[in-house]
């Protein structure tokens, strides 16, 4: 059996495509499915379109897993296209080298008048001059985190959550287990080859291998609107840079991002100044962005890789992947870790890491994750019952589908709490049907770690309805529910 | 009164409403102007006084706190008999109002519950409100698909915060019942004659008990009391209500009785929003209303006196002045004029320095500087000389 350590889109992929040869597998995550960078991420099924200059194979390779995915995990992923737009103080040249490029990987690109793309996107700055359409789409990472669960658990792979790896058991420099620590204490289970596809903690799981990879964490910063300001995603045509891309997701529409080199794999904390820095940028695309309904602001830390290199902006490190046999570095054999990469790219990155295990372990079947459709679940006709919340209409009935392993897990499945009332009239119904299952502790725990969870995106977009929003969300909390107080007199 | 007879005051929230109601108690005449229906609907209407200290402890004397603690705080300079004065005033205003509590002012904070199932202090409630001095056992009334109150979790976590019992009694789904009705659809229904016979039959095949019967806050608007007082003597104990979030039916009760009696005592209310304001006029789109005094009781961020721009600053939109900048997300509570007196006349949640999301003190807060600012404009000043400053 193979121990894939990380329950992100790397490794939910790998379990997949090595389950697909016959290859017995089981995930650790330490947090929740899409806990990591996986679940933070900007949404953007690339074309490919944004790397034509800067990063050719980059872009080759998502162009390629564009159209794969748009086959096998159609149900996860909104074909909207998307606009490369070019603004004023932009040479011609970079346009033309872009225009070059996308020709050299065969993403069919095509320029379209602005005056036609103003009649379909509003308040577009009047700045914007040249506007090429590309097959960009909109991939819903949740969706397709849990829609790869359940194809795993259907073909008999075991996920386990909220369970870390803290060690690697050995005989004679050959992997034979993992320890791993869960609620219940520390056990350890065997397996046959261990893989890293920790994200952000590549780095620090890879010296559980003994050995050591050079991982160049960068953080990006998001925020999110409360209406689908654009119908598809729009790019600006320009060097790939801070706040150049706008994503519609669902009901919401997402502008990021910020790209800082950081050290620390957990911190996620979005800043004020970071969101003003956004709202600053974005609003040379769309000048009344100001008045636009924000929601919330979020980071992600990407998991880039580049060793031997002393990187100063990574913004040019490599959005390309890495696979790592520690067996033939210095490492334990049996270890391996996949690094780098993008969301859009993860089939590809799954297929070449289970290329190698497959080999380490004498398995000859090749990859078939670009032709198994990525089956979707059963609709299950359920009385819809009375709404738990009202912003994103999620009903008892759906809640109800899914057993509820964690508040957090009944969140990112449903979408409930996460509209513009962030969770403020539905966070207490929520944490009170959980208690059908757990104890009134656990359920009040976990609904002040929801609050703190949604306060942390809220607070650094705190202005305008969003802070009257954020106001009337602190006096139910204290004052109607009192779900932090004590109450031991 | 020198010239309180004029007084404009700028929001219909407890703020507006009480400085409102003290001007025409002295023959006063007020003009409201509000361009929304203020905080009371997004409560259930109990007022506190300090429900908790500063380390979020719970406070069982309030009088004690404010007397040994209060130097912290903006009230921390008024004397016990001033509160009491004070409180003693709502409770008879609110009697001449229809609005009932207890025959005595509270001398101690009482425990009610929320729904979450949780115990937190209350000072003075209306009489529909569960109050109790001990936890004792209770028994709750479910009604269907009534999200807000999941009477088997609640009643899990009371047993489990205080070790008492809590049974529970369902209703059905009456006759006139729809998908979706929150606790204002099912208080306006009881508010029929259909609704209360409907009512009075499901309460008298309840089985029997010993403990009180609590239901969610949905026994009519306008008729509560004749209904709570119909199904105590069915029920046997007493019956009495727990507040819900948003639309809350126990402080639309208030603020209807309320603007009730303030419109029969002359009080004219305007609705709109106000653009500028000087010392003896307010300006709305295409008019403006001139009198002795203008009053602000626009409240904080919420009742929109107060406006959190992208930088973080927070501007007072109507005077045009910027207060300070947030920080930490505790100063979007707490920041705000630093007094009540100066550059203008402030009551209510826009003063700065108190929290009452931590501390538990909005009915406080909102009787001190009701109080202070109606001082100042029926010239009586200098009693709060010191207090009005912090
Ligand atoms: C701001 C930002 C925007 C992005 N936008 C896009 C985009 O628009 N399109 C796109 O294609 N890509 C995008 N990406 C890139 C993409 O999101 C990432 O490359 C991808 O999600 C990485 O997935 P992963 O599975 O490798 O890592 P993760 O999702 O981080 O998964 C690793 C998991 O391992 C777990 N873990 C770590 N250590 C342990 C341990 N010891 N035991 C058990 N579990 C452990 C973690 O909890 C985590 O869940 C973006 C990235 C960022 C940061
Ligand atoms: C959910 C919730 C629960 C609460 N629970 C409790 C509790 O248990 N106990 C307790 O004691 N207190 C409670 N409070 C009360 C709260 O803490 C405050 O004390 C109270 O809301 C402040 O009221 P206010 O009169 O100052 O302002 P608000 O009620 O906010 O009123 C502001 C008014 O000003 C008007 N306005 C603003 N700007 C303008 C303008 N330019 N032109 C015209 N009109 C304008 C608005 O329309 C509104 O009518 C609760 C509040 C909420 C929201």
């Amino acid at each position: 059996m193979v121990i894939v350590i990380g329950g992100g889109a790397s490794g939910l992929g790998l379990a997949w495509d090595l389950l697909l040869r016959s290859i017995p597998v089981m995930v650790v995550e330490m947090g929740d499915i899409g806990s990591g960078t996986s679940g933070r991420f900007h949404g953007l099924l690339h074309s490919g379109g944004r790397y034509v200059v800067s990063d050719v194979q980059a872009a080759r390779e998502c162009w390629e897993e564009n159209r794969i995915l748009k086959r096998v995990a159609g149900a996860a992923i909104k074909a909207t296209g998307g606009y490369f737009l070019s603004v004023d103080d932009e040479g011609d040249a970079y346009v033309q080298d872009w225009v070059k490029g996308a020709e050299a990987i065969g993403l069919p690109v095509k320029e379209v008048a602005v005056g036609q793309i103003r009649e379909t996107v509003e308040n577009l700055g009047p700045w914007v001059r040249r506007g090429f359409s590309v097959p960009d789409g909109v991939l819903e990472g949740f969706t397709l985190l849990h829609l790869l669960r359940l194809n795993i658990e259907n073909l008999g792979g075991e996920i386990l959550t909220h369970t870390t790896v803290t060690d690697i058991r050995h005989e004679n420099g050959r992997v034979v287990g993992v320890e791993v620590m869960d609620k219940d204490g520390p056990r350890v289970i065997a397996c046959d080859a261990v893989v890293n596809a920790a994200g952000p903690y590549a780095g620090e799981v890879a010296r559980l291998f003994h050995d050591g990879i050079a991982m160049q964490l960068s953080r990006g910063t998001m925020l999110i609107f409360a209406n689908r300001r654009v119908p598809y995603v729009i790019n600006r045509l320009a060097p790939p840079g801070d706040g150049d891309i706008i994503v519609p997701h669902g009901e919401t529409a997402i502008l990021g991002t910020t790209d800082v080199l950081q050290e620390d794999p957990g911190s996620t904390r979005a800043t004020r100044e970071e969101a003003q820095y956004l709202m600053q940028l974005g609003q040379r695309l769309f000048a009344d962005m100001d008045r636009w309904r924000v929601l919330r602001a979020f980071t992600g830390v990407r998991p880039l890789y580049q060793d031997g290199q002393e990187i100063r902006d990574s913004r040019y490190i490599s959005r390309d992947f890495t696979v790592i046999d520690h067996g033939q570095r210095r490492g334990l054999v049996g270890a391996f870790s996949l690094v780098g990469g993008k969301w859009t790219t993860y089939r590809l990155m799954a297929e070449h890491m289970a290329d190698a295990v497959a080999a380490y372990l004498k398995v000859k079947r090749s990859s078939r994750t670009a032709e198994v459709p990525l089956q979707t679940a059963v609709e299950m006709d359920l009385r819809p019952g009375p709404t738990i919340c009202e912003c994103e209409r999620v009903s008892l009935g759906q809640l109800a589908r899914w057993p509820c392993a964690s508040l957090t897990e009944w969140r990112t499945r449903s979408w409930f709490a996460m509209g513009p009332c962030q969770g403020t009239m539905c966070g207490h119904r929520g944490a009170l049907l959980a208690m059908a299952v757990q104890t009134p502790s656990t359920a009040l725990r976990e609904l002040s770690q929801l609050r703190h969870e949604r306060e942390r995106g809220w607070w650094p977009t705190t202005w305008g309805d969003n802070a009257r929003q954020w106001a009337l969300g602190q006096a139910l909390r204290h004052q109607t529910l009192a779900e932090e107080a004590w109450s031991d007199e | 009164m020198s010239r309180a007879s004029d007084v404009i005051v700028i929001g219909r929230g407890p703020a507006g409403l009480l400085v409102s109601s003290l001007v025409v108690e002295q023959g006063g005449q007020v003009d409201m102007i509000a361009d929304g229906l203020g905080t009371l609907p997004l409560w259930g209407g109990q007022f506190d006084f300090r429900s908790y200290d500063n380390d979020r402890k719970p406070v069982a004397d309030p009088w004690a706190w404010w007397h040994r603690f209060g130097d912290t705080h903006p009230g921390g300079s008024v004397s016990a008999q001033m509160w009491r004065s004070w409180w003693q005033h709502l409770r008879d205003l609110w009697f001449t109002m229809e609005i009932p509590t207890e025959k005595l002012l509270p001398t101690k904070n009482r425990g009610t519950v929320t729904p979450l199932g949780r115990i937190k202090p209350a000072f003075l409630v209306p009489t529909w409100q569960f109050t109790q001095e001990y936890a004792g056992a209770i028994t709750l009334v479910g009604v269907p698909d009534l999200v807000d109150f999941p009477v088997e979790a609640m009643a899990r976590v009371y047993t489990w915060t205080t070790g008492m019992t809590a049974e529970i009694r369902w209703l059905e789904r009456s006759p006139s019942w729809r998908p979706g009705w929150n606790g204002l659809n099912w208080a306006w229904y009881l508010d029929t004659e259909e609704g209360r016979r409907w009512l009075w039959e499901q309460v008298k095949s309840f089985r029997r008990g010993s403990a009180p019967l609590v239901f969610p806050q949905i026994l009519g608007v306008d008729h509560t009391e004749s209904l709570i007082e119909v199904l105590g003597e069915l029920w046997g104990r007493g019956v009495a209500e727990i507040p819900l979030p948003p639309p809350s039916v126990g402080g639309l009760r208030l603020q209807r009785r309320w603007e009730r009696w303030l419109r029969r005592k002359g009080v004219r209310l305007v609705q709109g929003r106000v653009k500028e304001i000087g010392g003896d006029f307010a300006a709305l789109e295409g008019r403006r209303i001139h009198g002795g005094h203008v009053v602000l009781a626009t409240g904080g961020v919420l009742g929109g006196g107060l406006e959190v721009l992208i930088d973080g600053q927070v501007r007072d939109r109507l005077m045009g002045l910027s207060l300070g900048v947030v920080k930490e997300p505790e100063d979007l509570a707490s920041i705000g004029y630093r007094s009540w007196l100066e550059p203008t006349r402030v009551a209510g949640s826009a003063l700065a320095g108190c929290d009452p999301n931590r501390h538990g003190d909005g009915g406080a807060m909102m009787l001190l500087t009701s109080h202070a600012v109606f001082s100042a404009v029926s010239g009586q000043e200098g009693r709060l000389e010191h207090a009005g400053r912090f």
